[in-house]
C-alpha cells in the first residue's frame, strides 16, 4: 500500500459531492470518509471493515473528479478484498462472481436454462433465497456463443489483429462481437481470437481475489504470446479492458500485467487513430436520425477521451446528443443485488428520465451493463457504437 | 480531434470562459483534471467584500471602491480587466444564470450581507435566489432550523454567535434555534438535499418546519433546497409556510455550487462544447512560442486535441495549477514563470487567520492587459495562451473576497479574446 495515496488527499471534499452512491442513499458515507478516512485505520488494522463499504458501486467517478486523483476506488477495493479473506462472500455473490462459469454451463443448455430461469417459482426461490433484486431480467445465451459463431465465420485476410471479446458478447450479444469484426475487417484487419477467460471483474468485485488470480494468469499468458508477436489486442467493453489494463495490477499484483496491458486498445479508440492517420476506410451512407450517447463510468476511467463519438461524428446526418454525465446505476452485477436494487435505479434515474424526455431513436454505449440498464428503464434500444457504424457501412 | 478553443480547467473561470467563446461560435474543449472547484464554494458570486484587505473593512458597493483598487493595485487581475468589462461580465452571468434556470440576484452597486453556518457573516455580491431572503440588514427575526445528525451545520451555535453580533449592532435580525429529528441524512447534506427534489419529501418537511415557526419569523435552513429543483422547492416553501426562506452555505461539498456547476456544465454541453474531467496526464505540445495543442498521455494511441488558441483555468494549489515543494513552486501544466520570495519562510504568514492574509494565495503567474501570460521582462511567452481565473496572481481573494469575480471576470475576458484570436 503505497503511503502517498492517502497523502495526496486534501479533504476538499469534492469526491463526496459526485459519489452516485451518496446521493441516492445515506447508506454509504462516501468516497473521502470510505476511501482515504478510513484506509488510516484499516493501515492499523483498527476497523478493518464496516458493512457500509459494499455500497462503492465502483464507477470510479470520485478518483477523476478528485484534483490529486488519488485511487479511492482501489482503496475500497483492497479493503473489500481484504475482509472477504476472513469473511466468505455469500452464496449469492458466489453465483453473480461465477456468471461466466454458469454462462458456459448455459450455453449446453440454452434453451433449457431460459425456460428454468423464465419460470416464476425458480425466479421466486432465487429472489428470497438468493437476494437477486425482483423484476430483472438475467439473461443467459441463446443459441450460438460468439467463439462457436467465430469458428464458422471465414476468415478474411490482412494484418493480424487480435480481439478479446468478454463475457456479455460471447454468451448474451453476440451481435455486438459479430459487428466488430466486420467494421476490422472492413479496414483490412484479419481478426482472431486469442484464448481468453472471463476478465474476472465480477469475481473481483464479488470478493474473490485468488480465483481472478487464476483466471487473470491464464489471460495473461494467452495475450502475452500475441504481443509477443508484434500484434494488438483490441476490446469492445470497457469494464472488461479496464480490469485488464489496471486492476490486473493494481489490484490482484500480478507483475508484467501492466506492459501487456499497454497493448490493449478499446476499439473505438482503435478505429480513430487509423482514422487520423488517414487509414480508416471512409464511405459511410448517410443515417439521418437524432441518437444519445451514454459515455460508461469504466470508459471514462479509461482516460481516453471520448472516441466513440468522435468517430460517430464521420457518419454523415448522424445527430449525437451526448447524456450530461453520470452513472446508470446498473454497475455490473451491482444493481442486480436486492439490497442495492433500488439505490441502483436512483442513480440511474435523471440519465433515464433525459432519455425519456428525447425519445431519440436510440442511445449508444459502449458498456453492456449500461445498455442493459438503459433500455430497461426506458424503453429506448441500446447499441454498441460499432452497431452503428457498421450500419453506416453496409451498402 | 481539432477545436478552435481548448479550456484547460473547469472551475467557474474555465467554465465562464469557454462559454464566452462558444457564444461567438467557437467550438470548445474543456479539458480538466478533476471537477473544478465550485463544490467548494458557496454558490455565490463574491466581487470584492474587504478593501484593503488587511482593514477588515466590510465593502458595501464594490461598483464605488473598485476603481480604489484599480488604482492602487495595477497588477490586480480587476485593474487588467478594466471596470466596464467586470461590469459586462457580471451582467451576461446574470442573463445566462437566468436563462438556465438559476437566476443570481443583486448587482455590483451593493453587497449582500449573508450569515455562516458559525455564525458569522459574509459579504457577497450575487446570490441565488434561495439565499436572498437571509440577507442580515433586514429585521425580521429568524428560526435557524438544523437536521439532527447533519454535521457542519448546528443552528445553536449559529444563532448563538449571530446573537451576539446583533447585541453589537453589526446586523440587525435576532436568530432562534431548532433541530429537526426524523430526518436522517447520515451526515451529509446531499441525500437530503436530493430528496428535497421530490414533493412528497418537501410535504412532510413542511408539516415538521410549520408546528414550530412563530408567526413574523423568516426561515432559515442550511443548503439543502434541492439539488435541482431549488426554484420550485423554495417557492414550494414559501407558499406553505408564508413567510420568506433562504438557505445557508454549508463546508463542501456545498449544494449551491453543485447547484451552479450542473447547470452551467449541462448548459455548455448542450451548446456543442465538449468536456472531458478527470484525466490523468495533459502533455503539451508546442512549436517556438505557439502552443499546437494537449495529448492525453504517451502512447501512440493516447488522443491529442489541437486548437488555434487555448485558455489556462488551472486555479492555485487546490486544483493543482501550482505546486510547492519545499524547495520551489511551480506552475504545473506549461511551466509559466512564477516570482515569488526565495526564503520559504516568507511564503506563509504563522498567523493562519491574521488580517495581513497569506502570501501563497497572491501567487500566481503575471499576465498583460490581454490576459496573456507573460515573463518577467512583460514578454508574451505564447502568443496564443490566455489565463483566467486563480492561477494569476497578485491578488489575495480570501481576505478580498474577490474569488468569484476575478473569476467571472478574467474567464469572460480570456474566452472572448481566445475566440477573437481564432478568427470568432
Amino acid at each position: 500500500m503505497d503511503k502517498s495515496d492517502l497523502d495526496q488527499c486534501i479533504k476538499c471534499s469534492i469526491c463526496t459531492a459526485f459519489c452516485p452512491v451518496l446521493k441516492a442513499t445515506g447508506l454509504f458515507p462516501g468516497p473521502k470518509l470510505a476511501g482515504p478516512d478510513a484506509e488510516r485505520f484499516r493501515q492499523k488494522d483498527i476497523a478493518a471493515l464496516a458493512s457500509w463499504i459494499e455500497f462503492c458501486d465502483y464507477c470510479k467517478i470520485c478518483e477523476r473528479v478528485c484534483p490529486y486523483n488519488v485511487p479511492i476506488p482501489w482503496l475500497h477495493l483492497r479493503s473489500r478484498l481484504a475482509a472477504h479473506k476472513q469473511k466468505k462472500p455469500s452464496f449469492r455473490d458466489w453465483l453473480l462472481g461465477h456468471a461466466y462459469y454458469l454462462a458456459k454451463l448455459g450455453k449446453w443448455g440454452a434453451p433449457f436454462s431460459n425456460w428454468i430461469y423464465g419460470w416464476s417459482f425458480w425466479r421466486w426461490l432465487l429472489e428470497r433465497g438468493l437476494g437477486i433484486a425482483p423484476g430483472i431480467k438475467l439473461p443467459f445465451s441463446r443459441g450460438q456463443t460468439f467463439a462457436a459463431w467465430f469458428k464458422t465465420h471465414q476468415p478474411a485476410p490482412g494484418n493480424p489483429l487480435a480481439y478479446f471479446y468478454g463475457c456479455h458478447t460471447n454468451y448474451v450479444d453476440p451481435q455486438v462481437g459479430r459487428d466488430v469484426v466486420f467494421v476490422l475487417e472492413k479496414n483490412g484487419f484479419a481478426v482472431f481470437l486469442p484464448e481468453q477467460e472471463c476478465c474476472a471483474l465480477p469475481l473481483i468485485s464479488n470478493g474473490f481475489a485468488d480465483l481472478a488470480a487464476n483466471l487473470a494468469q491464464k489471460n495473461l499468458t494467452s495475450f502475452k504470446k500475441v504481443v509477443a508477436e508484434g500484434v494488438e489486442i483490441v476490446f469492445s467493453s470497457p469494464s472488461c479492458g479496464m480490469t485488464i489494463k489496471e486492476e490486473y495490477e493494481q489490484i490482484l499484483h500480478i507483475s508484467g500485467a501492466k506492459e501487456v496491458g499497454e497493448n490493449f486498445v478499446e476499439i473505438s479508440q482503435f478505429l480513430w487513430h487509423l482514422y487520423e492517420q488517414g487509414k480508416l476506410r471512409r464511405g459511410f451512407k448517410e443515417i439521418r436520425e437524432t441518437f444519445y450517447y451514454h459515455a460508461p463510468c469504466h470508459l471514462r476511467a479509461l482516460k481516453i477521451g471520448l472516441p466513440a463519438l468522435d468517430l460517430l461524428s464521420l457518419i454523415p446526418g448522424l445527430q449525437v446528443v451526448e447524456i450530461p454525465e453520470g452513472c446508470c446505476g446498473l454497475a455490473g452485477t451491482y444493481g442486480l443485488k436486492k439490497e442495492k436494487y433500488k439505490i441502483a435505479n436512483e442513480i440511474g434515474e435523471e440519465i433515464f428520465r433525459f432519455v425519456r424526455r428525447g425519445r431519440p431513436k436510440g442511445v449508444i454505449s459502449d458498456c453492456e451493463a449500461c445498455r442493459l440498464q438503459i433500455e430497461r428503464h426506458t424503453g429506448i434500444k441500446t447499441y454498441h457504437p460499432i452497431q452503428i457504424l457498421r450500419q453506416a457501412y453496409e451498402v | 480531434m481539432f477545436y478552435d478553443v481548448i479550456v484547460i480547467g473547469a472551475g467557474l473561470a474555465g467554465l465562464m470562459a469557454a462559454e464566452a467563446a462558444q457564444r461567438h461560435g467557437a467550438r470548445v474543449l474543456v479539458l480538466a483534471r478533476g471537477m473544478g472547484s465550485l463544490p467548494l464554494t458557496t454558490g455565490c458570486i463574491d466581487a470584492l467584500g474587504y478593501f484593503p484587505p488587511a482593514s477588515g473593512e466590510i465593502v458595501s458597493s464594490p461598483w464605488t471602491t473598485l476603481p480604489q483598487l484599480i488604482a492602487e493595485c495595477p497588477h490586480h487581475p480587476y485593474a487588467l480587466v478594466g471596470l466596464s468589462k467586470i461590469a459586462e461580465a457580471f451582467s451576461y452571468f446574470q442573463k445566462l444564470t437566468q436563462k438556465i434556470g438559476l437566476p443570481y440576484y443583486g448587482s455590483l452597486n451593493s453587497n449582500f450581507l449573508l450569515p455562516t453556518p458559525l455564525g458569522t457573516f459574509r459579504p457577497t455580491c450575487l446570490v441565488p435566489e434561495t439565499m436572498g431572503a437571509g440577507d442580515l440588514t433586514l429585521p425580521e427575526p429568524v428560526l435557524l432550523l438544523g437536521f439532527a445528525g447533519l454535521k457542519d451545520f448546528s443552528p445553536y451555535l449559529a444563532a448563538a454567535t449571530l446573537n451576539q453580533l446583533k447585541e453589537q449592532q453589526k446586523i440587525a435580525p435576532h436568530f432562534r434555534a431548532e433541530i429537526i429529528e426524523k430526518i436522517d441524512g447520515g451526515g451529509s447534506s446531499l441525500p437530503i438535499a436530493a430528496a428535497l427534489d421530490q414533493e412528497s419529501f418537501r410535504q412532510e418537511l413542511i408539516k415538521s418546519i410549520r408546528m414550530r415557526l412563530k408567526p413574523a419569523e423568516r426561515l432559515g435552513l442550511p443548503a439543502v433546497l434541492g439539488l435541482h429543483s431549488s426554484a420550485e422547492a423554495l417557492a414550494d416553501l414559501e407558499a406553505q409556510l408564508q413567510t420568506k426562506v433562504f438557505e445557508i452555505p454549508l463546508p463542501p461539498p456545498s449544494i449551491p455550487g453543485l447547484r451552479l456547476q450542473n447547470k452551467l456544465r449541462n448548459h455548455l454541453q448542450s451548446s456543442g462544447v465538449r468536456l472531458l474531467i478527470g484525466l490523468a496526464a495533459l502533455l503539451p505540445q508546442k512549436e517556438g512560442d505557439h502552443l499546437s495543442g494537449f495529448a492525453l498521455g504517451n502512447s501512440k494511441y493516447s488522443p491529442a486535441y489541437t486548437a488555434t488558441s487555448f485558455v489556462l483555468a488551472t486555479g492555485k494549489f487546490v486544483g493543482g495549477g501550482l505546486e510547492a515543494t519545499t524547495a520551489k513552486i511551480e506552475e504545473t501544466l506549461l511551466h509559466l514563470p512564477l516570482s515569488y520570495p526565495e526564503q520559504r519562510k516568507e511564503w506563509f504568514n504563522r498567523n493562519l487567520l491574521g488580517l495581513s492574509g497569506q502570501p501563497f494565495n497572491r501567487m500566481g503567474i503575471a499576465v498583460n492587459e490581454n490576459l496573456q501570460p507573460v515573463n518577467a521582462a512583460g514578454k508574451v511567452i505564447y502568443k496564443n495562451l490566455f489565463a483566467a481565473g486563480g492561477i494569476i496572481g497578485h491578488s489575495d481573494s480570501m481576505m478580498e473576497k474577490s474569488g468569484g469575480g476575478i473569476a467571472l471576470a478574467t474567464g469572460y475576458l480570456a474566452g472572448e479574446l481566445a475566440a477573437k484570436y481564432a478568427g470568432f
